[in-house]
């Protein structure tokens, strides 16, 4: 079977360096951001934590 | 409304229309049209994402939904970062690398041309008629509370909108939505300090949370798992993080602003920073309805909030005695409400705690009571409207905080949150005439009508289009009352398409072998499906939510596009 004529192109690895230099994140930022997965990582944990909060919190004012 | 509301209303608008037309005079060729110069930062991409998500609806309804049932519904959001980490992972860098104008045009370079030309075209039926409805909720729920005219303020929307979308593009869409943002967060957190500080001396803001708290209002996070109910975690995680994949990876009217971005660094972090902040700002609209809860705990709210259908009642000979003797009965369930809530708040402070149980025992009887009162006066407008031969909607969900707003609001800041108000409308069905004006040029006019002109006469073209689908959007929303129900109307067209066009771009994305004719094909049998299965529940065959529409679609077509591809491979 052919595949479609742009399939390679779509199966490009994709950049994961944050110190890309079009990245606005690149010059002051902490070690531990050199990449967009860092970052992602970063936007799940907090979600994570702030639903934490929401529940302890809704707990705590719940009889 | 008094005279500095006014001068707030229409000075705070005139000024975010003023700057976002002198930001964009620049704006002399069709790119720059269209996507902006594509030099917007992250920053102003994500206020822009959010701000076309955030429909006047969002903030006239939501705090109404807490209202009513608490803060459970932020559980439909919490399935949005994942999304926008998806998206920015392996969405976005396929559209940079394609530097496409719209979602659709990438299906070119996939598939065909076909293929791109039959998703446009299921967007631009879906999404014109969407931007009728952005402008008509408002229009419909401001006119009745204010007294005005409704088809002059679905004009006055309407055609401020029209003019800065036609004068400044795809620019003046994010930079007027970067100032709107600005004037909705700062009204509504506004409006929920103004509230706290209209309760009673005694009462402050950890008391109102334990009051909200002691009636089950404060329930954010649900763990228990059914598949009918949309607001748990579960759900939210599964079906939120799917909706919110095809709404924020494949509807132009979002892939338009953060494809304006300077680079796709820029856009990764737009999407990241709604991805950030949006669960934050749902809980910020929904606390602001359960504080308005709070406080309609000690004053007493209108037996219902939708005044229109009140005066109907008032003025019916057979109707009028029944409301007069249930409205006694309201008033003496509120002042039991009231004094169990006082008395609550003292055994709180006291630290007693058979006392506060006692009392919230006593508040949670009068607080059903209140319903049972308010269902007696839904079912007294049913029957008055069933004996003119009319159908009506009881749900007054919408009506509570702007009634609160006009109420209750110091002067001055009525007018702001009516801006915000405004202003959510606005943002909204921009960003909607700008994707449709977009699609309708590049993937219809350009590519298919009209190829090889100048560029000039793109620029052109295209402005005629927005004015356009502002038209049609102002003309559907001037004739939306002739249609009983009208929400659900507009939602079964989407439920119609959306399945499919997600089932294409899930095909495109995710099952690289699977060519051009196999996906056209199971575009066309997901469609078929689809309809079917529509004419079935619509002829009580079968008895589904049209919302699984939307499934059936997606996962009839990758089924069929993966089998024909197999087979033709085999």
């Amino acid at each position: 079977m052919t595949p479609p004529p742009h399939a390679e192109e779509y199966a490009e690895p994709l950049n994961d360096d944050l110190t890309d230099p079009e990245s606005p994140v690149v010059d002051d930022g902490p070690p531990i951001l050199n990449k967009w997965s860092d970052l992602y990582a970063l936007v799940l944990a907090c979600n994570v934590l702030l639903i934490l909060a929401f529940y302890f919190i809704s707990r705590a004012y719940a009889v | 409304m008094s005279l500095i509301d006014w001068l707030v209303m229409t000075g705070t608008l005139a000024l975010i229309v003023i700057y976002g037309v002198r930001q964009t005079r620049s704006v002399d060729n069709v790119k720059s049209y269209l996507m902006g110069d594509r030099d917007l930062k992250w920053w102003t991409i994500g206020l822009s994402v959010m701000a076309t998500q955030a429909s006047a609806v969002t903030f006239l309804s939501t705090p109404g939904q807490a209202y009513n049932a608490g803060l459970g519904f932020a559980q439909f959001y919490f399935g949005l970062p994942l999304a926008m980490i998806i998206i920015c992972a392996f969405v976005l860098p396929i559209y940079y690398r394609q530097k496409v104008y719209t979602a659709y045009e990438y299906l070119e370079g996939r598939f065909d041309r076909r293929v791109r030309t039959l998703t446009a075209v299921l967007f631009l039926i879906q999404r014109g008629l969407a931007a009728g409805l952005t402008i008509y909720a408002p229009a419909i729920i401001l006119s009745s509370i204010l007294d005005w005219n409704l088809q002059l303020t679905i004009l006055l929307i309407g055609v401020i909108v029209i003019f800065y979308t036609v004068v400044g593009g795809s620019k003046a869409v994010s930079v007027t939505q970067k100032q709107q943002m600005i004037v909705i967060l700062s009204g509504m957190f506004v409006a929920g300090a103004v509230v706290v500080h209209q309760l009673p001396d005694y009462v402050g803001f950890s008391d109102a949370l334990s009051i909200a708290g002691e009636l089950g209002k404060l329930k954010i996070v649900d763990t228990t798992f059914d598949l009918e109910d949309r607001y748990n975690i579960w759900s939210a995680m599964l079906g939120g993080t799917f909706l919110f994949l095809s709404y924020f990876g494949t509807d132009q009217s979002q892939v338009q602003r953060y494809l304006s971005g300077k680079s796709l660094a820029e856009s990764r972090l737009g999407l990241l920073f709604n991805g950030l902040f949006k669960v934050p700002m749902q809980f910020l609209i929904l606390l602001v309805g359960i504080l308005v809860f709070v406080f309609y705990l000690f004053v007493p709210p209108p037996v219902h909030f939708n005044a229109a259908n009140l005066e109907r009642i008032e003025n019916s000979a057979r109707y009028a005695g029944q409301l007069d003797e249930l409205r006694i009965t309201y008033a003496g369930v509120n002042a039991r409400a009231e004094r169990a809530t006082q008395d609550l708040v003292a055994a709180r402070t006291a630290g007693d705690l058979q006392a506060r149980q006692a009392a919230g025992d006593r508040l949670n009887v009068a607080i059903e009571e209140r319903k049972s009162v308010a269902a007696a006066v839904d079912e007294l407008i049913v029957r008055e409207a069933a004996d003119r031969g009319e159908e009506v909607t009881v749900e007054d969900r919408d009506y509570v905080f702007i009634t609160f707003v006009i109420e209750y609001l110091p002067v001055g800041l009525v007018g702001l949150l009516l801006a915000v108000i405004f202003s959510a409308a606005m943002s909204s069905t921009s960003s909607e005439l700008n994707a449709l004006a977009t699609t309708s040029l590049v993937d219809i006019y350009r590519r298919s009508l009209v190829p090889d002109r100048t560029d000039a006469h793109y620029l052109g073209v295209s402005k005629w289009l927005t004015i356009g689908w502002g038209c049609v959007a102002l003309a559907f929303a001037g004739f939306a009352n002739l249609f009983d129900n009208l929400i659900q109307a507009v939602n079964i067209i989407g439920s119609l398409f959306y399945g499919t066009v997600l089932g294409v771009f899930t095909v495109a994305f995710f099952l690289k072998r699977v060519g051009a004719g196999a996906v056209f094909t199971a575009a066309l049998v997901g469609q078929a499906v689809v309809v079917s299965t529509f004419a079935a529940n619509a002829y009580g065959l079968l008895d589904l939510a049209y919302l699984w529409l939307n499934l059936i679609g997606c996962l009839v077509t990758v089924v069929v596009a993966w089998l024909i591809n197999t087979l033709r491979a085999g």
